[in-house]
């Protein structure tokens, strides 16, 4: 019979749904994470620029199993019937395989995140030195293993530096979760199904400018600060990693790096 | 009023690059007359063929293949589906080729690539009908449930022979494949057995891997006047556009063969020379599959 | 660190705008007067002419590959024909100066456009057809859709192209190409050569 086609019967995913861990006791403080980590220590992160070869820039990410790859194409013509521009256009998407998610999906663009990477890398780009051209950035999430979109604007950022485009800072982006009284930094897929609240940040490191800043779910006054000082020196740290991969040294982020709190 | 030859001197004014460019076809005749390429390879030499296994964690199996630049990620989710009346023991596999827009500046979002679904079917064509994988082995309880293997392949970077790229990738993600062992559950559902089993016997205990016999190997070819390039570049493809692509299983027999037109009309004599070039990249692959898979069963 | 120090990326501090103009892969934030990279590269320091009233050197930064060229006024480019209307010729550009671009930007070249003299006489079936290979200038950068370029100098024009028997041609005049194989004369807006 035909693998495919029409008549492709209902299927579904033997794996159990919505995985009843061993009981994530994330308001103990004594309790590490599920991977082993502190609180406020990111996974082991990887950068590599320079992987397609098709693409005029482009940028590998992994951190733990978020899996991302962008390409960046041109300036280019700009397609589309799109109006007279004298300053460049941005144009981003970012869009899941079908097998990035621990039940199969559709692998349709995430029309969100590419919203959401178009705004915050756009302020950190020199529009003006690409008039009438289109720079297209295109993110595919390989594997999610949580916080995707920090991921994805991260690599989009050496994508467009591999790509040489000329911006004002690379841009840096790292998500926290609010879990019981805990801020957790970095959070895995697991952690993310589980949070009370979500704080993006994205930042240009050098020069100290939040790019986006994205708070959802509940957060007191003193925990955003709290968020925000966890974020900001994460990206720092990311920016180092990033820098040293553009220079093209070894941009695997040290466990002992991390470690240090 | 002195006017050279506007041609010549267009080219020797010209670099190298602008030459490539604008007069593509006449820069690839200077090299093929030479029998090379402008990428150093002789016209019957493939590209540097690499191969990874288990790349993506989530998967019950996967593979990354690289030939050249054209880079492949293929994946194998396994899910549970109530087989059909007419085979209650067989299973099923559905292949996908996408070709995101990271993978190439021809490929916009919104407006799929063209090829994708040509290699899409040939794909599942060739993997379905080579007898490669026996379906009743994705049998799970006669009539009740079997397997349904969703193959989805990535191309990450498109340069030249994605067909080819393609379909060693599928076989490697399936030689990868490691079948969750499951049982079923008291609503009649198959669910996966954690480490230890609560008591629950496996209903498909020692079927984890699938045999694969007879495996695919394919080579596709590029014919220009009398040349034939084997395994093409993104650039060659789009300058000379007359392919055969020959597949041959293991045992050298063919499973098919696919000319999708083309200016060149090719004579018998030149298939047989793409299937005998076929012939001897399929030992190569098979080597390079062999000694993957060999480094699997070490971990 | 050594010559690593010298290697800079986006956002790295090249030094104080009272010290410094900011160059290629260089910008100045007028937020505090620092002068910042804004490409991945070497950083250089280039003293100023002696003659500059500015006696500040410039910081730039060079090196690594920066992006595709794109076309601006005054850019010589090598296009592509593609076809021809009786008030304009579309084009893409395939090459900026002597380099070739990644894909192409279209240009359209205008009746206006095409030479200096006796424009009104301009015939644009009689100055190019589809598949030439014409060297001209960006004017602007056009409209939405295109480039507006001109071949209205002696040294641009046709540089290229195929008779109808698909011989490439010899420049005869101003006005005109040969076939090699059939000797047939055709016209076009033809670029004087080695100029």
């Amino acid at each position: 019979m035909a693998g495919k086609g029409g008549a492709t019967p209902s299927t579904y995913s033997p794996s159990p749904t919505t995985q009843k861990t061993k009981s994530l006791s994330f308001g103990n403080d004594e309790v590490l994470r599920p991977d082993d980590r502190e609180w406020h220590q990111c996974r082991p992160a990887f950068f590599q620029i320079g992987v397609v070869a098709a693409a005029a820039g482009s940028a590998y990410a992994d951190f733990g199993s978020t899996k991302v790859i962008v390409s960046v194409f041109g300036p280019r013509e700009s397609k589309k019937a799109v109006m007279y521009s004298d300053i460049g256009r941005l144009n981003c998407t970012v869009s899941y395989t079908n097998f990035a998610t621990p039940v199969r999906g559709q692998g349709s663009d995430h029309k969100e995140f590419s919203s959401m990477l178009h705004k915050a890398l756009e302020g950190a780009i020199i529009l003006e030195t690409f008039p009438k051209t289109t720079v297209d950035v295109f993110a595919l999430v390989l594997e999610s293993g949580g916080s995707d979109l920090p991921v994805v604007i991260s690599c989009a950022s050496l994508a467009l530096a591999d790509a040489g485009i000329m911006m004002y800072d690379l841009v840096t982006s790292v998500s926290v979760s609010c879990l019981g009284k805990n801020l957790v930094l970095d959070p895995t897929l697991e952690e993310e199904s589980h949070q009370d609240g979500s704080l993006i940040l994205t930042c240009m490191p050098s020069r100290d400018e939040v790019t986006q800043l994205t708070i959802t779910g509940e957060w007191s006054t003193p925990k955003i600060n709290e968020g925000m000082k966890i974020c900001t020196d994460a990206c720092s740290k990311f920016s180092q990693i990033m820098k040293s991969c553009l220079k093209g040294f070894d941009s695997a982020l040290e466990e002992e790096d991390s470690n240090v709190d | 009023m002195v006017l050279p030859d506007a041609s010549g001197d267009v080219l020797s004014e010209m670099d190298v690059d602008s030459f490539r460019r604008l007069f593509p076809l006449r820069f690839f005749e200077t090299h093929l007359v030479k029998s090379t390429r402008p990428d150093g390879r002789s016209l019957a030499e493939a590209r540097e063929t690499s191969s990874a296994l288990g790349a993506v964690a989530s998967a019950d199996g996967s593979a990354l293949v690289k030939i050249g630049s054209t880079r492949m990620l293929a994946a194998i989710k396994m899910e549970v589906m109530t087989p059909s009346k007419e085979s209650p023991d067989e299973g099923c596999i559905a292949i996908d080729f996408h070709m995101p827009p990271i993978c190439s500046p021809t490929v916009r979002p919104g407006r799929p690539a063209e090829a994708a679904p040509v290699v899409s079917k040939q794909l599942s064509d060739t993997i379905l009908s080579c007898g490669m994988i026996n379906l009743k082995e994705l049998s799970l309880i006669s009539g009740k449930a079997a397997w349904m293997a969703y193959l989805d392949i990535y191309c990450l970077d498109a340069d030249g022979a994605l067909f080819d790229a393609a379909l060693l990738s599928a076989v490697a993600a399936f030689s990868h494949l490691q079948i969750p062992v499951v049982s079923m559950n008291d609503d009649g559902k198959v669910v996966v057995l954690s480490g230890d089993h609560g008591g629950k016997e496996p209903v498909n205990k020692g079927k984890r891997k699938l045999t694969l016999s007879s495996i695919p190997f394919s080579l596709t070819c590029l014919l220009h006047k009398n040349y034939i390039l084997a395994d093409p570049t993104a650039e060659e493809e789009s300058v000379m556009e007359t392919l055969v692509t020959v597949v041959l299983d293991s045992s050298g027999q063919l499973v098919s063969l696919y000319k999708p037109g083309g200016p060149v009309l090719a004579y018998t004599s030149a298939i047989q020379d793409c299937v005998a070039l076929t012939r001897q990249r399929a030992r190569e692959l098979q080597m390079i599959l062999d000694e993957v898979t060999s480094g699997m069963e070490v971990d | 660190m050594g010559e690593d120090s010298e290697w800079v990326t986006p956002g790295e501090v090249l030094g104080k705008a009272s010290k410094f103009k900011a160059g290629r892969g260089a910008y100045v934030s007028p937020d505090n007067l620092t002068v910042y990279a804004s490409l991945t590269g070497l950083r250089r320091i280039l003293s100023p002419p002696p003659d500059s009233p500015d006696q500040r050197p410039t910081v730039e930064v060079t090196g690594h590959k920066a992006h595709g060229a794109i076309p601006e006024p005054g850019s010589i480019v090598i296009a592509r024909v593609t076809k021809v209307m009786a008030r304009m010729a579309s084009a893409d550009i395939m090459c900026l100066g002597t380099k070739s671009v990644r894909e192409k930007f279209t240009g359209i070249i205008r009746l206006q456009d095409v030479r200096a003299t006796e424009i009104d006489k301009v015939d644009m079936h009689m100055s190019f057809h589809p598949g030439d290979i014409v060297r001209a200038v960006v004017l602007s950068l056009g409209d939405a859709r295109a480039y507006y370029l001109s071949t209205a100098k002696n040294e641009l024009g046709v540089i290229s192209a195929q008779s109808a028997a698909g011989a490439t041609m010899v420049p005869i005049s101003w006005t005109e190409m040969q076939c090699p194989l059939t000797g047939q004369i055709e016209q076009r807006k033809v670029a004087k050569v080695g100029g």
